[in-house]
């Protein structure tokens, strides 16, 4: 962390290379290990992830190392409401991918380990369940009912709570 | 580019996922999406932890029946971490106690229970089944109470038996005649409890014992508590006390009383969620 700024080096599967300080790839656990293992002057191959997802995972170590560091150098308490206000709002764009880009930045965050990563896009997928019926959730995830009429009769009376 | 079924999320994402549901969606909603999503709600599945139920008669969508929500907190018991029950004044609430009492008993996992109802209250009873929660960090109570309630004994006896206790929160909305309640404080020797916030529960004064020791917040809504401020001496790791609004109390005369660095404040707190 102390000044000088060690940059590593990481492989998507698409052979796309990324060059990044060593303190934003480390927000990455499975990463981290690996540096451990290998030494940071080793690239670190990433056969699970594509150029495009692994881009925006380090899009947000980067601004998670930021957000940090400004905390740190905050001085007086509301400065701490406005680090996270400008940090929501930037997740908020961050977040605005389509459907498939936000799969595939699951399961990177899953493979990588980047545990702030991986609650915001659950949060995220929850909030796009929210509020909606069981057929509007299988039409917008493209989740097959796999039900037999008589299974999903079976599982309505079990759930069968109270939609009077 | 769609989602497939063959690039569903895996089973403890969705968890994850489902964890940030309201407990009547991830019930009624989430089994019946597809198979796979059925089955991570079977059973005492981690995604239960978590219970915040919302009994509201009046409100026609995602109502849940008292029976069925029994029945399926029996079921789920042992998963369950942490039980919030918000139960609607205007529904008949005269068969949730004794229920929810048994039910609790059998959380062996509970850590955080919080009940808020002001149309019941707890009989002695009740409480004693409460006693075996072990591993209760944190208790919210609010409810109503009876005249009745009070003239048994020891309705709050097991409180001492909850020895993980950090923090308690208790509004018993009476006001008056809770010489039981001073009491069972009085005898409370929590080595935990850091936190105590005491609702309108009629007592005249803060009730000495080994509890204050230890206290670190107390909130006080009802500033009648504070008519003989004496105790609060004993409380020399406080850091902040909360005083209700209407009373009238000498800050001078509490600040003496004070560790230097507690500070008063106006605003009742709020317990944070972990």
């Amino acid at each position: 962390m102390a000044g000088k700024a060690v940059e590593v080096k990481l492989y998507s599967c698409d052979g796309e290379d990324f060059r990044v300080p060593s303190t934003v790839a480390s927000r990455s656990e499975t990463v981290k290990n690996m540096l451990e293992d290998t030494g940071e002057e080793d690239a670190v191959p990433l056969p699970n992830v594509h150029g495009r997802t692994l881009s925006l995972v380090l899009d947000f170590c980067k601004r998670l190392v930021q957000y940090e560091k400004d905390l740190q150098d905050i001085t007086e308490d509301f400065q701490h409401g406005q680090l996270d206000d400008e940090f929501n709002a930037w997740k908020q764009d961050f977040l605005d991918i389509d459907q498939a880009v936000l799969y595939e930045l699951i399961m990177a965050a899953n493979f990588l380990n980047v545990a702030e990563l991986l609650d915001l896009c659950c949060k995220e997928v929850a909030r796009l369940i929210k509020g909606k019926s069981p057929e509007e959730i299988r039409a917008y995830f493209h989740i097959k009912n796999d039900f037999t009429p008589q299974e999903e009769e079976e599982v309505r009376r079990e759930n069968q709570w109270a939609f009077e | 580019m769609v989602i497939k079924q063959s690039k569903a999320l895996p089973s403890d994402i969705l968890i994850s996922v489902f964890a940030n549901l309201s407990f009547a969606e991830r019930r009624l909603t989430i089994p019946l999406v597809c198979k796979h999503w059925r089955a991570i709600t079977q059973g005492p599945s981690p995604i239960w932890e978590d219970c915040e139920i919302f009994h509201d008669s009046s409100s026609r969508k995602l109502a849940l029946d008292r029976a069925q929500v029994i029945r399926w907190l029996g079921k789920h018991a042992e998963a369950v971490r942490q039980l919030k029950l918000c139960v609607n004044q205007d529904t008949r609430p005269g068969d949730w106690p004794q229920s929810v009492a048994g039910l609790v008993a059998l959380m062996s996992n509970l850590q955080i229970l919080e009940l808020d109802a002001k149309g019941f209250f707890l009989a002695a009873k009740d409480m004693r089944a409460l006693s075996c929660l072990t591993s209760l960090r944190k208790m919210q109570l609010r409810l109503g109470t009876s005249a009745e309630a009070f003239s048994q004994p020891a309705v709050t006896e097991p409180l001492r038996h909850l020895t993980a206790l950090e923090s308690l929160a208790f509004d018993l909305n009476v006001h008056s005649n809770s010489l039981q309640l001073s009491e069972d404080l009085t005898h409370l020797n929590l080595k935990g409890l850091t936190y105590l916030e005491l609702g309108s529960n009629g007592l005249s004064q803060l009730p000495f014992g080994p509890y204050l020791e230890q206290l670190q917040i107390l909130d006080i809504t009802d500033n009648g508590t504070l008519e003989d401020v004496g105790c609060l001496a004993a409380a020399t790791s406080l850091h902040t006390l909360a005083l209700g609004e209407d009373a009238p109390v000498q800050r001078s005369s509490l600040a003496a009383l004070l560790p230097t660095d507690c500070v008063i404040v106006d605003d009742p707190l709020m317990i944070e969620d972990d």
